[in-house]
């Protein structure tokens, strides 16, 4: 004989108002508060069972031997590793208030927007450290305005929650702390739970560091900078001193500027326009596309091809790739030493001054063009790729284009 | 007796007294799924971690054992 038990109806009942629920308010965040709540799905489930028990015991009723039955242990099973899995895809479990994150970003909840403003005055040519930011930042150099050199901040950050009180909260407790004087700024924000939307304005002679957790990176017009991230594309453009960029995930495009530096990417293509070296790039996976370029290069990539214009002044170029095709224009009259090599790939050269043997797969290229000796060393190296070598064209790295380049950059 | 056979009455005798080990051996499981859930609920609180506390699992199901041990001996 069977006896009648409410759990199990109430269990039903429990069951379909939480789908009901989720389907009149689809908002709800039904997979967080089951997450979070459904130790007492067992709690009460056990405490009514008990009260049963002792019910029937008062009506004289004979008891079950046990009072769970075999099936009902598998169901609270399946409620335990369906809640725990629930709860771990929520947030880690000691973490209160629950939060999933990805890339350091939170995932779950709604989006809060908060307004930031910010505005303090500033040196001439100051050095300005962005740290610890997430998100869009777009800074750019301006002249200085009616109240002097200053660093103007607006935008938004942005804050994930599941509820608009506790974003208020975070969004308090979240602010961007400064420190330093006029010459040497620093602006650090509490990013654990923000994401920033920002814009920012700085005097034009101003070097800028920016240490970023994640976002893009838009710079324009400034004497210097330090791009740092781990990941989002990286924008610069216009820039007269010294840049280093590193990101471990994003591609970066650098345009007009005076690359006293170099980029590091892990992972992510990099293309540099109209760029005065010397310029250094060593990057794990992704192509690397620059030029016009005129000084040093030095290009270190383990997997992708390297595309190098070189414009006037033609300065040394060292090129070497694990896996990848290196493509190599030059100016057609400009004097050089050439040293290419691949170990496993084709040669190819319109210069035919150079000398070229391959034997099966391996090949290399090697001699002088114009005065010889005088001109600068070209070192071109891949283990598994082709190289080829072209005379720039008009368009590419005329010389033209790269004064007025260079003039731009002088100013 | 075997736990996966519910309903297997027969133990009990139908009368208003019921056995006290009989109403502990029924109070088993559903007390060991509120300790279960009591747990979960001390380790998403901020409280120490499931995966330290499961063994009060076991000593809740000796306890209850050892209830009904003594009922036993008592009846």
């Amino acid at each position: 004989m069977r006896r009648n038990s409410v759990v199990a109806p109430l269990l039903l009942i429990g069951i379909g108002l939480l789908f009901l629920a989720h389907n009149v308010y689809p908002n709800l965040a039904l997979a967080t508060y089951v997450g979070r709540y459904w130790p007492w799905i067992l709690i009460a489930w056990g405490g009514l069972r008990s009260v049963e028990i002792l019910w029937w015991r008062s009506q004289g009723r004979a008891l079950p031997s046990y009072g769970l039955s075999g099936g009902e242990w598998a169901i609270a099973v399946f409620v335990c590793l369906l809640g725990a899995g629930l709860h771990t895809a929520d947030g880690f479990a000691t973490n209160w208030p629950n939060r999933f994150r990805i890339n350091g970003v939170d995932m779950l909840g709604e989006p809060y927007d908060f307004p930031v403003a910010l505005e303090r005055p500033c040196g001439k040519a100051p050095h300005i450290l962005l740290d610890k930011f997430r998100g869009d930042i777009k800074l750019t150099g301006v002249d200085a305005g009616a109240a002097g050199d200053r660093v103007k901040l607006s935008g938004t950050k942005s804050i994930r929650s599941m509820d608009p009180k506790e974003a208020q909260r975070f969004s308090e407790n979240a602010t961007i702390e400064v420190t330093g004087d006029a010459n040497d700024l620093v602006l650090r924000a509490d990013s654990s739970r923000a994401t920033y939307k920002l814009e920012i304005n700085v005097p034009r002679g101003s070097r800028v560091e920016i240490h970023g957790e994640g976002g893009e990176l838009n710079v324009e017009d400034l004497a210097g900078v330090v791009l740092i991230s781990a990941r989002g594309d990286v924008r610069a453009k216009n820039i007269s001193g010294p840049t280093q960029i590193t990101i471990r995930r994003g591609d970066v495009h650098l345009e007009a500027a005076r690359v006293a530096g170099q980029i590091e990417v892990s992972s992510g293509d990099i293309e540099a326009t109209q760029v005065t070296g010397p310029l250094r790039i060593s990057a794990r996976s992704g192509d690397v596309k620059v030029g016009p370029v005129s000084g040093t290069v030095d290009i270190d990539v383990q997997r992708g091809d390297v595309e190098v214009r070189a414009g006037v002044p033609l300065g040394a170029i060292d090129v070497k790739a694990r896996t990848g095709d290196i493509t190599l224009a030059l100016p057609a009259d400009a004097p050089f030493n050439m040293d290419g090599s691949t170990n496993n790939g084709a040669i190819s050269s319109e210069f035919s001054q150079l000398k070229s043997e391959s034997r099966g797969r391996t090949g290399n290229i090697r001699g002088s063009v114009g005065s010889g000796s005088t001109g600068p060393s070209l070192q071109l190296h891949t283990q598994r790729g082709d190289v080829a070598i072209r005379k720039a064209t008009a368009v590419v790295g005329s010389s033209a284009g790269n004064t007025s380049v260079l003039e731009k950059i002088e100013q | 007796m075997n736990p996966w056979q519910p309903g297997n009455e027969n133990a009990a005798s139908a009368t208003a007294s019921v056995p006290a080990p009989m109403l502990v051996r029924a109070l088993f499981g559903p007390i060991l799924l509120m300790v279960l859930g009591v747990l979960f609920v001390i380790e998403y609180s901020g409280g120490p971690r499931f995966g330290q506390t499961w063994p009060a699992l076991i000593i809740a199901a000796g306890l209850l054992k050892l209830g009904e041990f003594l009922g036993a001996r008592q009846a």
